[in-house]
């Protein structure tokens, strides 16, 4: 169900309201016997039409921010762009919206500024430059100038470090697990790469998974 | 105030969480005037839902709390699970409200403080007690004997589980006793093939879904208080619009509210229960004002103290006078002692392969319940009692379920 559908019930349901509903005639709900939507619909009419759309509507997000003039907050011209490579190598676009689509690039640059504490920010920092440093070494070039295959044999390289058992370097794994947090919790991400139902209405034990398709992303 | 005046209310409930509100609920039912006592802010069922139904993209910062604002306000809440952006305001400022322990014995004292206490917040698995329980102190020589037999409380069980909508499945087991259940919750293809083997490979054990406090088909009654069928969506924390989980805000205190008995009283902390050593008898409450700061008194001829175990003990021994120098009905000097948590996250897991062409839908507010075998279906001299055991299966490939 999309969100304007949702409002689109929410709405009518709202109008219900006038018409003086009657608790007492103990409405069922079977959302077997239903569809979904109408087991939904069903929901918020013996409510009295109780929740208002302002309440399923966002709380001022940080998405509205994240556009194609989104200016960073935390990260520097430089940082910010090997932020960019960095996310659109770990996930590219393919048959489904990458990270940059989903703007995860952004994301990071908004969690650095708003969520990030004063210690995390400074990691985050050390560790690009020592990206860059790494780069350097491998290639005479930073990590957003190097070309692609000398960048996908870096990250090779940082992800062997960050995840082996005696790993020395874990940041690689930390930036890689925010990405994937961001891109995850993006309406991208969690609703088309993945499936998202903001009211399922029901629980189905068994069944399957050709009808979902893809995992759930909540 | 003299004790011959007559008291303003017949009931001073303290305390408006779980045990507050079915205060509330019950001695306003029966007729009797009832003030009920909050030291939180009031909030409104439905209203003050502000992070309910919020995809995470709908989240600031995807619905998580600042570093920096987590380690200075909510270093103790944090430990538990439900602490998030979108619940934030239904626990604790840590730095507020501060206490210390022994630093070898640490305890993470998770609260909230607002109309509707903590029951905003449970994680709603509701299950009896059995007669093996009440009587164990007596079988096995530890602690005092209970005073009062699984017979005794049985249809107070009947009542609180009818009205509060738990559901569950009728499994007929003596140390885990059924109850006044509404349909049970499903497992999923998984849950019932590990409880089928588990079963099969331990005939003395079971594995059952959860009971819980989540309307999984309305009665009347559900109804008739605006509450209504669980919609799967796993949120229950960030507040029900539904009203399917069980919380004093959409069940007891609109139940008692209609009763137009109840009076109710936020930002009020109780200091001590006042006591007249002449009629030997508690008069009412001492509050302090969370906003003035200002004392106030309220005086009732009972009172139940419903602000949580450390809570009500604090109350109880502020509450000083001639007779009790040591706190109210603590002469034995035994309050504020042998207090135990619940242990926890202790446990085992597994990982059961296969299932790839299968999957469920809706994200269902409940686990799987393994009721206690060991000294009851299974000799074990490791243990004195045992223990039964919650747990929550968790999707590999995706996320919880």
């Amino acid at each position: 169900m999309t969100k304007s559908e949702l409002s689109q019930i929410l709405l009518c349901s709202a109008s219900v309201d006038t018409v003086n509903l009657n608790m007492d005639k103990n409405i069922k709900l079977n959302s077997i016997s239903l569809t979904r939507r109408k087991a939904i619909r069903n929901a918020v009419l013996l409510l009295g039409g109780s929740i208002s759309v302002a309440q399923i509507s966002p709380l001022i997000s940080d998405v509205a921010a994240m556009s194609a003039n989104y200016i960073p907050k935390f990260l520097g011209k430089h940082h910010f762009q090997m932020n960019k490579r960095l996310v659109d190598l770990i996930i590219p676009e393919s048959d489904t919206p990458g990270a940059l689509t989903a703007n995860v690039h952004q994301f990071i640059d908004v969690m650095l500024d708003g969520w990030a504490a004063a210690d995390t920010q400074l990691r985050f920092l050390d560790n690009f430059n020592n990206i860059d440093r790494r780069s350097m070494a491998m290639t005479g070039k930073t990590f957003a100038d190097a070309n692609r295959t000398q960048q996908i044999k870096l990250l090779e390289v940082l992800d062997k470090e960050s995840f082996s058992d005696n790993g020395t370097d874990i940041f690689f794994g930390e930036f890689k697990a925010l990405v994937v947090f961001g891109y995850y919790s993006s309406e991208e991400g969690a609703s088309v790469e993945l499936r998202y139902d903001r009211i399922p209405g029901g629980y189905r034990d068994c069944i399957p998974f050709s009808e979902v398709g893809r995992s759930w992303s909540t | 105030m003299s004790s011959n005046m007559s008291p303003e209310f017949d009931a001073i409930v303290v305390g408006s969480g779980i045990s507050g509100g079915w205060a509330a609920k019950e001695l306003t039912e029966r007729g009797l005037k009832v003030l009920l006592v909050e030291r939180g802010p009031h909030i409104t069922h439905r209203k003050d839902y502000s992070g309910e139904g919020k995809a995470p993209w709908e989240m600031p910062l995807a619905g998580r709390i600042p570093e920096a604002e987590a380690n200075r306000d909510y270093f103790v809440q944090k430990d538990c699970y439900a602490l998030e952006g979108a619940t934030k305001k239904f626990f604790v400022n840590d730095r507020i409200h501060q206490y210390i322990h022994p630093k070898e014995k640490p305890f993470s004292w998770i609260r909230g403080y607002q109309l509707g206490g903590r029951s905003q917040l449970w994680a709603r698995q509701t299950y009896r007690w059995s007669e093996i329980d009440f009587r164990a102190n007596k079988t096995d020589g530890h602690g005092i004997d209970w005073p009062i037999r699984y017979q005794d409380i049985a249809p107070w069980y009947d009542h609180v589980e009818k009205f509060a909508g738990i559901s569950g499945s009728l499994e007929g087991l003596e140390q885990l006793p059924d109850g006044k259940f509404l349909p049970p919750m499903k497992l999923n293809c998984v849950e019932a093939e590990a409880k089928q083997k588990i079963e099969k490979a331990f005939p003395t054990r079971k594995m059952i879904i959860g009971r819980c406090a989540n309307i999984t088909e309305p009665t009347k009654e559900h109804l008739e208080l605006g509450r209504g069928q669980c919609q799967y969506r796993n949120e229950c924390e960030k507040g029900c619009s539904f009203g399917a989980s069980f919380s004093s805000l959409s069940a007891t205190l609109p139940a008692a509210r209609r009763t137009s008995n109840l009076t109710t009283v936020t930002d009020a902390i109780v200091h001590s229960v006042t006591y007249d050593h002449v009629s030997k008898r508690a008069t009412g409450v001492k509050i302090i004002d969370a906003n003035t700061k200002d004392f106030h008194q309220y005086s009732g001829r009972i009172i139940f103290l419903c602000a949580s175990t450390l809570g009500s003990t604090q109350i109880m021994m502020n509450s000083l006078s001639e007779s009790f120098p040591n706190g109210i009905a603590n002469s034995s000097g035994t309050l504020g002692h042998y207090l135990m948590d619940h242990i926890f996250m202790s446990g085992a897991h597994g990982e059961h392969p296969g299932f790839q062409e299968h999957y469920y839908s809706g994200r269902r507010p409940n686990g799987i319940y393994i009721p206690r075998f060991r000294n009851v279906t299974e000799k074990d001299d490791r243990f004195l009692r045992g223990y039964g055991f919650q747990g929550a299966p968790q999707d590999l490939t995706g996320d919880a379920v």
